[in-house]
């Protein structure tokens, strides 16, 4: 009994202790790199140590590296979370910041964003970065890889804040004021009185019905800031809903498409639904069916939320496919499946004349008697192939909201990387 | 004896074989004769010769291989055969009739298997078979009740052979590994040598042109121990055919079929390999032999939109052949209705899932 009393104390100890264990002693947020694998030299860590905290100061968010031999049993993802959280991480309000993770044990590369940092390097922006720096970290140039992070960080983050006068101190031309009970704005003037019309009283009516604001905004300027930044500052700067709120921004300044989301919509609007949608939308503002696109994203959204607040999480057909796309393929599989099932028949209905093939009914005795049976060894041959080595890749986790392909939001995070 | 129609010895009412109580019955008088009564039937009377008279000249001109014409006994009237009829009908009245002089000889089958099922049998199973057919036009089932059925016996050839068979083939075995770094494949070769022999029994071939031989092959199997030697008198009450095809014309079909098994047993002998690649087959019969023989077989000829179908039905076993019409316009209709169908449920489930 009384071992048991101290197993019982001991593994009450280490669950308590454990979600703090990546919270090391000699962590101090000012400092940005951490190699506990010892891939640099002190001054290789000073360097970009600079380097990360010249970054911080800039875009507002802890850009921070770690390494080590052994994530102590944790996945990549959970590791690079706990330190960053654990440690005290994350500027502003939403805590924001950008970590890189190298685990050498596993060979494995984690970037995770948090707050801005993962609406600036959402998951497509990961992999890039990922692709960038995974040959150098196979060839063990672990400097120049940290350095290809760095800088490329670097340019998201000043392709997300426009030319990058925002973070420079000089003042970017305010977005345009508007009535925030209008919801639809079209500023590029693609849109028809009728059209706007209808626009608005849908967007008003799902709104309301929803509780959140849905904004379709049109222009062809963005301000200096980019269309994920015009989207979101206009939101901001026009007091919408901080709870819940999406703006869907058709960009005609360069021709893109952007969908922000804010506050519950993170949750809801998440990339493997966004992702087919904006295929969808894009293919139609090709066409120039700017109205067309946003009826079809309003009422989309509208389904989503719904769905999504009764407890269905999953991306439907409907979400991905227009109405006639799964019309099409219900065709196509239903007339498939109704050829092979009409054939069957056919090939039953053939059946009542089919011709023995052989004798076998008419042996006599226990069949094949053999006189002779032998098995020679000829030769013997063995051949060998490489096998390709499996250099990961990719990248997971929650982004948040997306345009043209790439996708931003207010607030959030972002993981990704991969084996090297 | 050249032509003979069987007659009751009490009331001279035509005698035919019947299915049900496997005898000689007389539907005139209700008298029945067992197999062991019939040779003294003709003792008693029971039999009646009927002479050849000559047929007209246009009668003759219709028959390739020359037509012979007999009185029918009972009515008087014209019943014209060919040079292979065995056993048939007047036309008029319906008297059975036997030509023994197109059975003689060499002609004269060793054995039969007389008829186990009846012409109501026969009708039944045909209209089982049109049963859910849905790709069968919906109006042929009709058809099929007013099509002409009729009781025949087959003649057969049943060959009996032993099959010797050498087989040499390379057969490879393979077995794969890997470590870390290499997959390895390890590649056996072997030089297999069979030599075996079987021995089949009563391979059966029909001896008529008359008859498809697809057809006559697909009502396989017939099962020989119910086989009876032969007499005459099994015959009155059906159609008989006497072979226009020999042993020796017929014999490829059946020894093909030897030979076919013969092959793929032996390979078959050949097991635990990845793979086998036949070099060398060798496949010799001998010791072949045949017997003539009678097979019973329902004809089902069902005329349906300017083309008769064909329809065999074993008369021993109720084993239904034949090929069925197919109506193109169900095949679409079914295809059109099962596609909107299912497309209906996709669509609906996919606007949902």
């Amino acid at each position: 009994m009384r071992r048991l009393g101290v197993f019982i104390i001991m593994l009450f100890l280490c669950i308590s202790i454990l979600p703090l264990s990546v919270a090391a002693d000699d962590v101090d947020p000012a400092d940005k790199v951490y190699d506990y694998a010892g891939l640099l030299t002190d001054t290789q860590v000073q360097q970009l140590s600079g380097i990360a905290n010249e970054m911080s100061d800039l875009y507002g968010m802890d850009y921070v590296i770690v390494t080590t031999d052994s994530a102590g049993g944790k996945s990549p993802a959970q590791y690079a979370e706990d330190f960053f959280v654990n440690n005290g991480f994350g500027r502003g309000a939403n805590s924001s910041g950008f970590l890189l993770f190298i685990d050498m044990g596993e060979r494995d590369i984690e970037m995770r964003g948090f707050g801005d940092g993962a609406v600036i390097h959402h998951n497509t922006n990961i992999e890039a970065i990922y692709d960038a720096m995974v040959s150098s970290m196979s060839g063990g140039q672990y400097y120049s890889a940290i350095s290809t992070f760095l800088s490329m960080a670097k340019e998201q983050a000043e392709r997300y804040y426009g030319d990058g006068t925002s973070v420079k101190g000089e003042p970017l031309p305010d977005v345009p004021s508007v009535d925030k009970s209008a919801l639809v704005y079209d500023f590029a003037g693609i849109f028809t009185d009728e059209e706007m019309a209808a626009l608005q009283s849908a967007a008003q009516e799902i709104s309301a019905r929803q509780g959140v604001d849905v904004v379709i905004l049109t222009d062809d300027r963005t301000y200096g800031r980019g269309s994920q930044g015009y989207a979101n500052d206009f939101y901001n700067a026009n007091g919408f809903s901080s709870a819940g709120g999406v703006v869907m921004l058709i960009d005609l300044e360069s021709w893109y498409l952007q969908v922000s989301n804010i506050g519950e919509m993170r949750n809801i609007l998440t990339n493997d639904y966004l992702d087919p949608l904006i295929d969808r939308l894009l293919a139609k503002l090709l066409e120039g069916e700017y109205y067309d696109a946003a009826t079809t994203f309003m009422s989309n959204l509208d389904g989503r939320i719904t769905r999504v607040r009764d407890g269905n999480t999953r991306v439907t057909l409907r979400d991905q496919y227009a109405v006639w796309q799964i019309g099409l393929g219900a065709l196509g599989i239903g007339f498939g499946a109704a050829l092979v099932v009409v054939l069957i028949m056919l090939a039953a209905h053939k059946k009542s004349l089919s011709r023995p093939s052989g004798a076998n009914q008419y042996i006599q005795g226990p069949g094949l008697r053999l006189s002779y049976r032998d098995d020679r060894f000829l030769r013997t041959h063995t051949s060998r192939t490489a096998i390709p080595k499996d250099n990961g890749g990719g990248s997971s986790g929650s982004g948040s909201s997306g345009g043209g392909g790439s996708f931003s939001s207010s607030s959030s995070r972002s993981s990704g990387g991969g084996k090297f | 004896m050249d032509v003979v129609s069987y007659k009751c010895p009490n009331c001279s009412a035509p005698l035919t074989f019947e299915v049900d109580s496997q005898n000689w019955d007389c539907k005139f008088c209700g008298s029945q004769f067992e197999r062991s009564q019939l040779e003294s039937i003709e003792a008693l009377g029971g039999t009646e010769k009927i002479e050849p008279v000559a047929p007209s000249p246009e009668v003759q001109a219709s028959y390739e291989s020359g037509a012979v014409a007999y009185s029918c006994p009972s009515c008087g009237g014209r019943i014209v055969t060919d040079a292979t009829t065995a056993a048939t009908f007047c036309v008029f009245c319906h008297n059975p009739t036997v030509i023994a002089s197109n059975l003689k000889e060499e002609k004269r089958p060793v054995r039969i298997i007389p008829f186990k099922l009846k012409r109501d049998e026969a009708a039944g199973a045909l209209q089982k078979l049109c049963k859910k057919r849905p790709l069968l036009p919906r109006d042929f089932r009709e058809y099929g009740l007013s099509g002409e059925v009729s009781g025949l016996y087959v003649p057969f050839w049943l060959y009996s052979a032993d099959v010797a068979a050498q087989m040499s083939a390379t057969a490879t075995r393979v077995k794969s590994w890997s470590d870390s770094n290499y997959r390895y494949t390890k590649t056996d070769t072997y030089q297999v040598l069979r030599s075996g022999e079987a021995s089949f029994r009563h391979v059966p071939a029909d001896g008529s042109s008359k008859m498809d031989d697809k057809l006559m092959d697909a009502l396989e199997p017939f099962r020989y121990e119910d086989m009876v030697e032969f007499t005459m008198e099994y015959l009155s009450g059906h159609f008989a055919e006497s072979y226009d095809v020999d042993a020796v014309q017929a014999a490829p079909r059946a020894v093909s079929r030897m030979r076919d098994s013969a092959g793929g047993m032996i390979r078959g002998t050949v097991s635990g390999y990845s793979s086998v690649r036949v070099d060398n087959l060798q496949i010799q019969e001998r010791n072949l032999r045949h017997m003539n023989v009678m097979l019973p077989v329902w004809m089902m000829m069902v005329p349906y939109k300017d083309k008769t179908y064909a329809f065999g039905m074993n008369g021993q076993t109720g084993k239904m052949v034949g090929k069925l019409p197919l109506s193109m316009g169900r095949f679409f209709a079914l295809l059109g209705i099962i596609g909107a169908l299912l497309s209906l449920i996709v669509f609906i489930g996919g606007m949902f899932i």
